[in-house]
């Protein structure tokens, strides 16, 4: 019998196991292959975040289900090379409206396809060179598209939405101190320039709060971001493969993951991110993929909480 | 190694720069909002699709008159606003050309003049038909749609679209908003 099980029999007797539920948890996720893992974890991606439009839905997430309870399909090539089909003919009839983390999925899905075709033992080497690839890639190009923004470095963006984003309202609450009542007369100020001219509201401009504080936590939100994804860029990009440097990785993406979207949560993005983090580290040890799994199954379900409004709760303030 | 493992290995890789580059030539060439298009330029910019809309004006002999764009445009609005041209806005003008535009008799809701209330930002008498909002009461014809007593149908000799954009100014830190594109299609006299 196997040493993970609850209980076992010993002298004809049931005796329960002294191992914790815990200990059995990392004991399994020792045990699974990492390309299996990484692929379980993809199956789990598209069941949840694949698309909205139908024709990538419905024969998306039928296909995701049969890759979750059939194991053999997960490593069958055909299986992700029809995934992979739908992803890239849907995704490219709509690719310039769809958002940046649908295009990185398709990515994964093609160095999959790739991947399961290619001999066993070079499939789990290059899926972790993609995944760790791809992560470097977007990040430094989201760097790039930062840095070309005309109003990005200045912080203007980041004071825009910190008053504008209602993700950032509880953010811009506790952080920049911009009461409720401010926020909720900027957001019908808005509301009136975009749409007043059918109600003959002849807004046309006004001035937001640019108290000291929020403009040094709008420019901190800014340097943050711009150093945090340079240093992931970096990380992800450098070819050396030592513990160091694998270790860097892990935790530049875990903070950066467990920061940004606990104010802007993209749960897809957020998956997929967790999802290639765990391939890309194909030696990972039980304790990186249990940080990885919390992650995933834990703080980013947290993060989907009104958390905002408990937090006004708690300390008072409407929400 | 091989030339085909090469290509193999950074074929993906490959892509992926190849999009970013493409859409980072398009943004800065064109109207191509920078969050969209796969150059992952999301949360870079001010200048996302939400920050650019339509302002939508039917031209008759009385006035231009104000009007919600149909909700069956919206996909086709978005596009517009996500990757503004002055052919797609022409286009957009032309098909709402052909419908017919209905004047409704109707006061507003009291439901919907409770909710003006609460707004500190909005002065106006508590009787609905004396406040200075005119709820929409002008909208297009549905397809089949029986014309009743109440509903007179518009006399509209074109239309007038306009693509705005929100802008924020650094050293005052005004949110005001510009005009951008503009297209006004007429409606052909054999039409009416």
């Amino acid at each position: 019998m196997d040493s993970s099980d609850s209980a076992q029999i010993t002298d004809g007797k049931l005796v329960e196991s002294t191992e914790s539920p815990f200990d059995r948890y990392r004991a399994f996720l020792a045990r699974v292959h990492p390309i299996d893992l990484s692929l379980l974890m993809t199956t789990v991606l598209l069941l949840l975040y694949a698309g909205k439009v139908w024709y990538l839905d419905i024969p998306i997430r039928v296909l995701a289900l049969l890759g979750l309870f059939i194991a053999p399909l997960r490593t069958n090539p055909r299986y992700w090379f029809i995934i992979m089909c739908f992803l890239v003919s849907a995704n490219g009839l709509s690719w310039f409206r769809i958002d940046n983390h649908k295009y990185l999925m398709t990515y994964w899905l093609i160095a999959i396809a790739i991947a399961t075709n290619l001999p066993e033992e070079q499939t789990l080497d290059f899926l972790a060179r993609t995944a760790r690839l791809l992560i470097g890639l977007c990040f430094a190009a989201a760097v790039i598209a930062k840095l070309l923004s005309p109003d990005f470095v200045n912080g203007n963006f980041m004071l825009h939405t910190m008053l504008f984003d209602s993700r950032f309202d509880t953010f811009t609450w506790l952080i920049g101190g911009v009461d409720d009542d401010v926020r909720r007369s900027l957001h019908a100020l808005l509301y009136d320039l975009r749409s007043g001219y059918r109600k003959d509201v002849a807004v046309t401009e006004f001035w937001i709060p640019h108290s000291p504080r929020l403009l040094w936590v709008a420019h901190a939100l800014t340097w943050w971001t711009l150093l945090w994804e340079t240093m992931i860029a970096i990380a992800f990009l450098v070819r050396y493969n030592n513990p160091r440097i694998d270790s860097a990785r892990q935790y530049l993406l875990w903070i950066f993951i467990l920061a940004t979207y606990s104010v802007a949560l993209v749960s897809g993005f957020a998956w997929l991110l967790i999802t290639m983090g765990i391939a890309q580290s194909p030696k990972n040890i039980a304790r990186t993929r249990t940080l990885y799994f919390l992650l995933a199954a834990v703080v980013i379900q947290v993060y989907r909480l009104p958390l905002g409004a408990l937090l006004h709760g708690i300390l008072g303030a409407e929400p | 190694m091989q030339c085909n493992q090469v290509i193999t290995r950074n074929l993906v890789p490959g892509i992926l720069i190849v999009i970013v580059v493409l859409q980072n030539i398009l943004t800065q060439t064109t109207p191509l909002t920078r969050w969209k298009g796969g150059g992952f330029g999301m949360f870079s910019t001010i200048d996302s699709t939400g920050a650019r809309y339509l302002k939508c004006y039917l031209l008759t002999s009385e006035g231009d008159v104000p009007v919600r764009t149909p909700g069956r445009f919206a996909q086709e609005i978005r596009d517009i606003r996500l990757w503004p041209t002055s052919q797609g806005l022409m286009d957009l003008a032309e098909e709402l050309t052909n419908l017919e535009w209905l004047l409704i008799e109707k006061k507003p809701p009291s439901a919907a003049v409770t909710v003006m209330e609460v707004n500190p930002l909005i002065k106006f008498s508590t009787e609905p038909q004396d406040h200075p909002y005119s709820v929409s009461l002008v909208r297009h014809k549905f397809d089949h749609e029986k014309v009743l007593p109440t509903k007179t149908i518009l006399r509209v000799t074109g239309i007038r679209i306009e693509l705005w954009r929100e802008r924020l100014d650094p050293t005052s830190y005004r949110v005001y908003d510009e005009e951008w594109i503009q297209a006004t299609a007429l409606k052909s006299p054999t039409a009416s």
